[in-house]
């Protein structure tokens, strides 16, 4: 097997948001549960399951995103670096 | 191949029933029940097939008589129920039994379902990044079907309407209290573009059925039931399915629509031929994108048919006709069951106030499960 590459922009293939604390592993924020949204993004080669780091508010099919990183805990202490995508020229790394 | 037919129907209530009834219990006054309706008894029960997310289906030969019958259980998601009849379908048709009984119950915890990512072959990582959630995959798939369709999202809360209305007339339901459209658009936008109230519940429940030889069959019922046809596939590449962390581009088909053409082919029987049904309705959307998945109906002509009521009760094709998953809600190892409970009723012409009219004489059945396997029946009447 190989890696490839992939682009790091694409369209959003279909979004919902996750609107109701997850069972664990999930684990919550220091802040608490707050709603988030996931999608799928198309990035061309792959379609790719996604955290998505724009409000439900603005997410559309066909929106034109890139890709960004968040930090989420882990179930043993301690975050991980997850994907996101962000709207298309947006500058600054989501933290969320 | 011998055929099978359907001769004894039983089910236990749908819906929360405390702590002092468990999945067993049910299960067991499901098969009393069937076997009732049957004429029979356990001790008639050559082979027994059992289907459960939570429980363990072949201890129920604690509750009904230990007579070493041999009792095989089934765990395939969703598509439990029709998975546990095409087993016992095929220990019928394979000579190995004359009476065999089909059950399935589940008594799920409140909340969403607790799915294990390692299960699904997905590390901890799909989990802490909030993925690991059945809603979700449902509301994607709803909102991608409803864009690339054209079709406007209003349609929706008519698809939960006619469910909660039709779980008004359906005793053993667990939602009886009929919604309106409007209150169904404007609750709780729980997975958007889907409603609290387009959304079903796991829940408690139990359904059995009592299977023979066709040719027995016309000794033991007035009403059997032909079992005409029962497939089940798995998924293969270039499906979307629940927990799917990647698709590959192009069109993206499912195991519904393999299982589906399967039984028809099995069958000899063409979609149009079909006069009720149910499928798979765990949203309001995924009705609509089973009904076309199947081939029962067109996508270019779904939208106005579910306007113009053609699928309600007095309708072309009536889907549903109990109120589906959203109005009793999901026990995983029952549902699949439930949809060929009702659909046989109804050719039986034992449906009651929700018997549909002109008398029906082919029923379609349709139920998918994670991580991407769909089971399918067509069901006559002589």
């Amino acid at each position: 097997m190989d890696d490839i590459g992939l682009p790091t922009t694409g369209v959003v293939w279909s979004w919902t948001v996750q609107t109701y604390e997850p069972r664990p592993p999930w684990t919550p924020p220091p802040g608490g549960f707050e709603p988030f949204a996931v999608g799928y993004v198309d990035l061309g080669p792959v379609i790719v399951e996604s955290r998505m780091g724009v409000p439900g508010s603005e997410l559309h099919i066909g929106m034109d995103v890139e890709l960004s990183t968040c930090e989420v805990p882990t179930a043993h202490g301690g975050t991980r670096t997850v994907p996101t995508f962000v709207a298309a020229g947006t500058e600054a790394e989501v933290r969320r | 191949m011998t055929d099978v037919a359907i001769i004894g129907l039983g089910q236990h209530d749908f819906g929360r029933h405390g702590g002092d009834v468990s999945g067993l219990d049910m299960g067991a006054v499901a098969v009393r029940r069937a076997l009732a309706d049957a004429g029979l008894s356990w001790e008639d029960v050559d082979y027994a097939v059992g289907g459960s997310k939570e429980g363990k289906p072949d201890a129920l030969v604690g509750h009904l008589g230990l007579t070493g019958v041999p009792f095989a259980s089934v765990r395939n998601g969703c598509a439990t129920g029709g998975v546990a009849l095409l087993t016992a379908a095929h220990a019928i048709q394979a000579g190995e039994a004359d009476v065999a009984v089909v059950v399935g119950f589940d008594k799920h915890e409140r909340g969403a379902f607790r799915t294990s990512a390692a299960s699904y072959g997905l590390g901890d990582w799909y989990a802490e990044a909030g993925l690991l959630s059945t809603p979700q995959f449902f509301a994607m798939k709803t909102h991608r079907f409803l864009y690339e369709q054209g079709i406007d999202p209003d349609v929706l809360p008519l698809v939960s309407e006619k469910a909660y209305r039709q779980g008004s007339v359906t005793p053993s339901a667990w939602r009886r209290k009929p919604l309106t459209a409007a209150e169904i658009a404007d609750a709780f936008p729980t997975a958007p573009p889907l409603t609290q109230y387009m959304l079903c519940s796991p829940s408690e429940g139990a359904v059995a059925m009592v299977l023979a030889p066709a040719e027995k069959a016309r000794q033991l019922t007035a009403t059997p039931v032909t079992l005409a046809g029962v497939s089940m596939r798995t998924r293969q590449f270039g499906s979307f399915e629940v927990f799917a962390s990647w698709l590959p581009p192009g069109d993206l088909v499912g195991p519904t629509v393999q299982a589906a053409h399967a039984v028809f082919e099995r069958a000899g029987i063409a979609p149009t031929d079909v006069d009720v049904c149910q499928v798979q309705d765990t949203d309001a959307g995924s009705e609509l994108v089973h009904l076309v998945e199947t081939g029962l109906v067109a996508s270019e002509d779904i939208e106005d048919l579910v306007r113009a009521g053609a699928f309600h009760q007095d309708g072309h094709l009536p889907v549903n006709t109990d109120g589906g998953c959203l109005a009793n809600g999901e026990p995983i190892g029952a549902s699949g069951l439930r949809q060929v409970h009702e659909v046989a009723l109804q050719l039986r012409g034992d449906a009651g106030v929700r018997q549909v009219a002109a008398s029906p004489r082919v029923g379609f059945t349709h139920v998918y499960g994670a991580p991407g396997l769909s089971a399918c029946t067509l069901l006559t009447r002589d």
